[in-house]
């Protein structure tokens, strides 16, 4: 009991702490590492409860995340790469051409 | 009156030669249209290719005339169902009888020799195909109002051939007058077709059927105030078409159209429409007196006072133009008098030597380099022999000297206003509306006479040197001199009698019969010494006595008034500018200031202006920064969140 505690408390924190990078970031490197960390504190928070539950529902969407992730990852790398390329900068402040 | 007589139990025959007749001129047009942009060096094709396509048209009907029935008789053709509304249903369907036979016969036949005369004319002209595109686009016009079977179709066709006339007025548009004359003509025909839509619609409204061979069985249902409704509203369409007053002004602007365009459209042929539409729907008219008594007033009024404008006018094609507008004037008196036919017998001579006037004066002008004033003609009968034997023959027809087409037609006319009870407000007057006619008569001859005179007598006076034209254009003029003299001689009875049907039946006896009646052999002297006395002073002055005008004028200030009065047309332009255009000027202006430019267009750009403020707020939510939308929606999904929660 206690010790499922401790791992939605941490869940909670690694969740916060992307958001927050998310938010506050400009290098959309490290808000790419930020999102993953989101990604993977929602996986912690659903294993944890997944064992308190016996249920194994949670383990399994746990899989799905990961390999979500995982495509999310090339597909995102990908785009911040033709980004570098046409702006020589990661960074969200010098992409701006929608801006209204 | 046996007008009522051709009902609908008529015998119809469908016949498809029938949608040839408008088809072939509509082609020509299309074609030629599409070739306004063909190389300068084969130019000169589309006047044969519109010539062709008119002659095309004028032989089918020549086919389709001979067959032609008794006078119930009709050929038709339906092309298709145009549309339907309510009780309304409307044919796009052809119909012709005798009366649209003959009509049809001088479209085509005067319309082809003039598509001839005009290759001639216009041969230096470096937009010819457009030109004769819209020549053939006239002629399909004009077939439509001759054929068409109801009055929605007649209507189109009568929007047709105005927009052509419009076009052709215009059709040397780069100078502004030309361009002017155009408007003018569109937008006075624009009040006349307001009328005649007005009628069309009491007609339908109170019979539920457009159709002429339906509307003639049904005309009598109408009570008589509606019937002179209908007919006074149809002839202010008339008005404005035919060119009687109070709208006549446009005619003689419209000379400033190329001088074939004058002698097709606004002689020959379209300016008749108001007589046929008359015609055709006499049935209608015969059941109003009251309308049909407006019709010989209005009708004689114009016939008397063009005339007398036409005495001062140095323009040799104003004088003609003016000329026009008189003749058609006597039509009308010829309707008034509820003698259709004889109205349209006029119609028919005065086309034939109308027509070859024109293209006379045509000649002269193309002759003399372009130039129109006649005080720098004088003597060209040696110069231009071909021209002068045309111009005189035509002259003769129309002055009414004894046996040429004139005479017959002229006599007719008045014969029936002399014979027929015209009241108006309980007081005959018909023996008033004969004077005037005869004295019109006189005027007509004084002042063909004269232009003949001024034009091909005396000395040379201009400074280019003349020369005769060529045969393409001296060819038609000659055709059309023959029927100016003897068309009346050969076949004026038999034509009167062809259309008995639109005709009085006390008109209906032949030429023979009445001369033995003394009041009509009376009144045919008359007219015959008036005609020949017009003639004998015009010739008297203009050829033996040349300074005999300026010295009138120089000795008596009265003479000077009256020459001036004429000269500016009796003001009546300058009339109408300052009762009606110069107010509505005002009008328009305050109208555009306040109402357009304030209220219109302050609404719509208001509403502009509006819209970009808010853009200009709304656009500062798009910075472009990612980091600003993770932002909205991080606080979206809280609100969003703390929303649920809550509630």
């Amino acid at each position: 009991m206690e010790v499922t505690q401790f791992y939605l408390v941490l869940g909670a924190v690694l969740f916060t702490l992307g958001t927050l990078g998310v938010l506050i970031r400009r290098n959309t490197i490290v808000i790419f590492m930020c999102i993953e960390l989101m990604l993977n504190s929602v996986n912690l928070t659903m294993v944890a409860l997944s064992r308190q539950f016996g249920e194994v529902s949670g383990q399994v969407f746990v899989f799905f995340v990961m390999a979500v992730a995982a495509a999310e990852a090339a597909v995102g790398l990908a785009i911040i790469m033709t980004a570098f390329r046409n702006y020589h900068s990661v960074r969200t402040t010098d992409v701006h051409d929608l801006a209204g | 009156m046996n007008i009522l007589g051709s009902t609908l139990t008529g015998q119809v025959t469908e016949n498809l030669l029938l949608v040839l007749i408008p088809l072939f001129p509509l082609v020509g047009a299309a074609l030629l249209g599409v070739a306004v942009g063909i190389r300068e060096d084969r130019r000169w094709q589309a006047g044969w290719a519109a010539t062709l396509f008119a002659v095309c048209s004028f032989v089918v009907t020549v086919k389709l005339f001979l067959g032609i029935g008794d006078a119930q008789e009709a050929f038709r053709y339906t092309a298709w169902r145009w549309f339907e509304s309510g009780q309304l249903s409307v044919a796009l369907a052809l119909r012709m009888d005798r009366l649209a036979g003959v009509m049809t016969l001088v479209v085509t036949g005067v319309g082809s020799l003039i598509h001839l005369y005009a290759i001639g004319y216009m041969h230096e002209d470096e937009s010819r195909p457009r030109f004769f595109c819209y020549l053939n686009l006239f002629l399909f016009a004009m077939l439509l109002l001759v054929l068409g079977e109801n009055l929605l179709v007649m209507f189109v066709g009568w929007e047709g051939v105005g927009l052509c006339s419009y076009l052709l007025i215009g059709f040397w548009y780069r100078e502004m007058p030309n361009a002017d004359a155009g408007q003018k003509a569109f937008v006075v025909n624009r009040i006349g077709d307001a009328g005649f839509l007005l009628g069309i619609f009491v007609l339908f409204w109170n019979l539920g059927t457009v159709s002429f061979p339906e509307l003639q069985g049904l005309v009598g249902q109408l009570p008589p105030y509606l019937a002179e409704t209908a007919a006074l509203l149809l002839f202010v369409g008339a008005v404005g078409k035919s060119a009687q007053i109070p709208l006549f002004v446009w005619l003689p602007d419209a000379m400033a159209g190329p001088t074939p365009v004058s002698a097709l459209i606004h002689a020959a042929t379209m300016v008749t429409a108001g007589v046929y539409m008359v015609t055709r729907l006499g049935a209608l008219y015969v059941l109003a007196p009251t309308a049909l008594a407006v019709i010989a007033v209005v009708g004689t009024a114009t016939a008397l006072l063009a005339a007398t404008i036409a005495l001062a006018q140095n323009d040799i094609k104003k004088v003609l133009a003016y000329s026009t507008v008189s003749q058609l004037g006597y039509m009308f008196m010829a309707l008034g008098a509820a003698a259709f036919s004889n109205g349209i017998y006029h119609v028919v001579t005065h086309a034939f030597f109308k027509a070859c006037l024109f293209m006379a004066a045509g000649s002269v002008i193309v002759g003399c380099h372009h130039e129109q004033d006649m005080r720098h003609y004088g003597g060209l009968r040696k110069s231009m022999p071909l021209t002068f034997l045309a111009y005189l023959a035509a002259t003769y027809a129309i002055t009414g000297l004894p046996f040429g087409a004139g005479f017959f037609s002229k006599d007719a006319i008045l014969w029936a206003v002399y014979s027929h009870e015209i009241v108006l407000f309980g007081t005959p007057i018909n023996r008033v509306l004969w004077g005037v006619g005869l004295f019109t008569a006189f005027l007509t001859a004084f002042y063909m006479t004269r232009s003949l005179m001024m034009t091909f007598f005396g000395e040379y006076r201009g400074h280019e040197h003349p020369h005769e034209s060529p045969w393409t254009m001296t060819t038609p003029i000659l055709i059309l001199a023959v029927p100016s003299l003897a068309f009346g001689f050969l076949f004026g009875e038999e034509f009167l009698h062809f259309l008995a049907a639109w005709g009085r039946e006390d008109l209906n006896v032949g030429h023979a019969v009445l001369a033995e009646n003394a009041t009509y052999h009376l009144l045919e002297m008359i007219s015959m010494g008036i005609a020949v006395a017009g003639v004998a002073l015009a010739a008297f002055i203009y050829g033996l006595q040349p300074r005999l005008v300026d010295s009138l004028l120089r000795a008596a200030a009265v003479c000077r008034g009256v020459h001036r009065a004429l000269l500016n047309k009796w003001w009546i332009d300058e009339l109408y500018d300052a009762l009606i255009v110069a107010p509505l000027r005002k009008v328009s202006a305050v109208l555009f200031s306040v109402l357009d430019r304030a209220l219109i267009d302050g609404t719509v750009n208001g509403t502009a202006l509006f819209m970009a403020a808010n853009g200009e707020i709304v656009r500062r939510m798009h910075t472009g920064r990612v980091s600003s939308y993770a932002m909205v929606l991080f606080a979206g999904t809280i609100a969003a969140i703390i929303f649920w929660i809550v509630l």
